[in-house]
């Protein structure tokens, strides 16, 4: 990764402490969280997470615009457990993220652009039961933690390893409440709603 | 841009003073840091006649210098 001058940027925990009022601090003066509380990254942790990850730890998922930081599956699972994600969950952070890789997605112009936009992560399919992830009631709001923690991995993620720091990377002029979390399932019994399922 | 200063062409982004961090940032990934900036008031939306001109003259300046850089 080249330098990009834009600043943060979460490479290791190594020197971060394990206390989790410490640990708030230290990710909050760095610019590595959203402004709310996180869950220190400590290596058993990180572990934990990697658990539920089958490919090569330093191989990297994604080179996120516009640092263009390398997203491995290491530095995914020290996001995901800053956000409060339980390690069954982060098979779908990676996922996601290798999604927004696509080339028509156009990453990079989401995460600078000027336009108060943020990708909504929709899940399809048994893994959204299985995960539990709110697709009725207040699916857009908060009281779920899958809901909450997988869409603020991500978050953390965008902006930790790719730069999508307010006034830096991000240029959104007045930000928007999706860029906290913003992850719903599907809801599959209603019509005449068109599935997101391929045709 | 920064295609065109690989291949040698004289090329120069006009931008406003909010975007000058993320120009440079993205220059430097581009390989291209030394890319010339040529720098704007900000906002560029909703601006007057009078301002647009005022602008125009703001990176006119530049742009001179620039080219004389260039042409040494």
């Amino acid at each position: 990764m080249r330098d990009s001058g834009i600043p943060g940027g979460l490479q290791a925990y190594t020197d971060g402490p394990d206390d989790i009022e410490e640990a708030y601090e230290f990710c909050a003066v760095r610019g590595w969280c959203d402004g709310l509380p996180i869950i220190p990254p400590t290596p058993e942790r990180v572990e934990r997470m990697l658990m539920f990850c089958d490919r090569e730890r330093d191989k990297p998922v994604i080179a996120i615009p516009p640092r263009y930081g390398d997203a491995t599956p290491i530095l995914l699972a020290a996001n995901a457990v800053m956000a409060g994600c339980k390690p069954e969950y982060f098979p779908l952070v990676i996922l996601a993220l290798e999604a927004m890789a696509e080339q028509t997605f156009n990453l990079y112009g989401i995460q600078t652009t000027t336009h108060p936009c943020a990708p909504l992560i929709i899940v399809n399919g048994p893994i959204a039961r299985e995960l539990k992830i709110n697709s009725g009631h207040g699916a857009f709001g908060p009281g779920n933690r899958s809901n909450a923690s997988i869409g603020r991995a991500i978050r953390f993620a965008l902006v930790n390893i790719g730069g999508a720091n307010p006034g830096a990377g991000d240029m959104d002029t007045y930000g928007s409440p999706a860029k906290y979390t913003y992850c719903i399932a599907e809801k599959r019994t209603t019509k005449p709603v068109a599935t997101i399922e391929p045709r | 841009m920064s295609q065109l200063r690989h291949q040698g062409v004289a090329a120069a982004v006009i931008c406003s003073e909010p975007f000058v961090r993320l120009a440079k940032a993205q220059a430097a990934i581009a390989g291209v840091p030394d890319l010339p900036l040529i720098v704007i008031p900000h906002p560029l939306g909703g601006a007057t006649q009078d301002e647009v001109k005022a602008r125009a003259e703001v990176a006119m300046s530049q742009l001179i210098i620039l080219v004389r850089e260039l042409t040494q």
